[in-house]
């Protein structure tokens, strides 16, 4: 793949970047900083990159990286459960917001690659370095948390 | 809901999104360049440098507010020219700080400013935190910054800057402060965890010896953090850190250096399509900024995408010839409302705080969203409007 057609997949991208970014940071300058860094480190790898089809993929993974790279970094001043509760972004459902983000972080990303990004488990699996039955293990227990939280706000408002 | 419904939780990707990708294309491209044209640049930066403020306090190639302005090695001309030396000074026991440059674009009301802070003492470790800028005793907007809060001031002279709204009292007298902490203990760096678990574990190791634990780059880590507080407040508060210092800068902004950067949009402002009309009521770029407010009449009214989530469309401004040409912007609506003839219209009013150069023409595109938010860039009505 030319450099040219490598950036304007990476350009093609942007919703899937945007999205990733958003499961695992809450700050928008965080998210910005995390999609450059994965870009410029895509662009100089790319030649690595062995299998042109698993493109996207292979970016996702980098980009997960540099995103739990600022995580780690951001925990500096906040702990976790002090934090405020995150909001829905530009026109998200603030209902589904709350229910996808009321999931543990290592049950959230998966559920968002696979039932959002359309991946199937072994690439997700290769993206998180875990094994694929990990990653299916986790996606039903984000399953069964969410119809939990489903039944539950049903349960409520009868 | 299914889980296929998760995608709603989304909404549309930000405009910036776009610009942020772009951005980062174009830079590693410099970097892949940076051998051969780094030289040439850097000798026309610091020619200009010379040229505007006179002899510098601060190392070859070092930016002021211009750092806030341009993009890599491209600086920002037409902000350039607004560019203002600006005096102030405070010396303490702990710390010098001597104002640098700035910069006030009248018709956006965006200013910039830099410093250099100076840590009087090699061996203390003093822990910067920005309290804000006021004028007229009012508070500004903050913006983007480089070296401006949070971090460890090292011994050398570091050059700080931020970028911000003055806050609409018609008044350029601005007072910038600062609080410099002191660290009471050695400060240790700590390990980089996997799990929270292991994180927390990290941080009492590190305090049980007695030392401040922090991240890579020397931000301490503080246990029990208090929203209520300032960060300043919460540092105080582990018993950890004390007030070095604590001032405030005064200085005036001059106005009406970047008057000539203001261009209008006077060109054609009705766009008919076929289902769908754009107009644009106001539209207008300078050195630092940009603003547009655009009309959209459609036969029947947007559909409201619920629970004031704002409504599923916008316009989008993009250099054609690919050129990104701003950073932080936001857009907000009024309501459509019903117009003489039956239609609808709504407005869009969207606002660039950041801009890296003026474009002398830029593309109007209008971007719509369905019910799930995925969005539909129209190109094929793209229009080109010459500033």
């Amino acid at each position: 793949m030319n450099k040219t057609e490598f950036e304007s997949r990476i350009i093609a991208m942007q919703d899937v970047l945007y999205r990733v970014s958003v499961t695992i940071l809450r700050e928008p300058k965080d998210r910005e900083d995390a999609i450059q860094e994965c870009i410029l480190k895509a662009i100089v790898k790319r030649e690595k990159l062995k299998d042109d089809r698993a493109m996207q993929a292979w970016v996702i993974r980098i980009l997960i990286n540099e995103c739990y790279a600022i995580l780690r970094k951001n925990r500096r001043m906040i702990p976790l459960d002090k934090l405020p509760e995150r909001e829905a972004e530009n026109g998200g459902d603030p209902e589904v917001f709350r229910m996808l983000f009321s999931l543990p972080d290592k049950l959230r990303l998966p559920m968002v690659l696979y039932y959002v990004e359309g991946y199937s488990t072994e690439e997700i699996a290769k993206m998180l370095s875990v094994p694929a039955g990990t990653v299916r293990s986790r996606l039903t227990r984000g399953r069964e948390k969410l119809k939990t939280m489903m039944e539950s706000e049903e349960a409520a408002t009868v | 809901m299914k889980e296929t419904d998760l995608k709603r939780a989304f909404g549309s990707t930000p405009e910036c999104m776009e610009q942020c990708v772009v951005r980062a294309l174009r830079l590693a491209d410099r970097r892949e360049n940076q051998v051969k044209h780094s030289v040439t640049k850097l000798i026309l930066v610091t020619a200009l440098i010379v040229v505007l403020l006179g002899a510098a306090a601060f190392a070859a190639g070092e930016l002021g507010v211009l750092q806030l302005l341009s993009i890599g090695q491209e600086i920002n001309e037409d902000a350039a020219a607004g560019v203002q030396a600006v005096e102030g000074e405070y010396s303490g026991n702990a710390v010098r700080m001597t104002l640098n440059d700035a910069l006030y674009d009248d018709n956006m009301g965006t200013f910039a400013i830099s410093w250099v802070m100076e840590n009087l003492h090699d061996d203390e470790n003093l822990y910067v935190l920005f309290d804000g800028v006021t004028f007229g005793g009012a508070w500004a907007e903050i913006g983007n910054g480089r070296n401006q809060t949070e971090f460890l001031l090292p011994a050398d002279e570091t050059m700080g800057s931020m970028l911000g709204k003055l806050p609409g009292n018609d008044s350029t007298d601005g007072e910038i402060r600062f609080a410099i902490l002191r660290a009471l203990a050695p400060m240790e760096r700590i390990a980089e965890t996997e799990t929270l678990e292991a994180y927390r574990s990290e941080i009492a190791r590190v305090q049980e010896k007695g030392s401040i634990p922090c991240e890579g780059d020397g931000v301490p880590v503080v246990a029990e953090y208090d929203l209520d507080k300032t960060p300043a407040e919460n540092l105080l508060a582990t018993g950890q850190f004390e007030m070095a210092d604590q001032f405030s800068v005064s200085f005036t902004l001059q106005t009406g250096l970047l008057d000539d950067t203001y261009r209008a949009y006077e060109g054609e402002k009705q766009f008919v399509f076929d289902d769908y009309e754009l107009r644009i009521r106001e539209a207008y770029m300078t050195a630092t900024g940009a603003y547009f407010e655009v009309e959209y009449i459609t036969p029947e009214a947007p559909v409201d995408m619920g629970k004031g989530m704002g409504w599923p469309w916008k316009v989008r401004f993009t250099d054609p010839d690919g050129g990104f040409w701003f950073g932080n912007a936001g857009g907000s609506y009024e309501d459509p409302v019903p117009t003489e003839d039956g239609r609808y219209m709504s407005v869009y009013a969207f606002e660039v705080v950041q801009v890296f150069y003026q474009p002398e023409k830029l593309q109007m595109t209008l971007v719509t969203y369905d019910e799930t938010f995925n969005s539909t860039v129209h190109e094929e009505d793209a229009v080109l409007l010459h500033f």
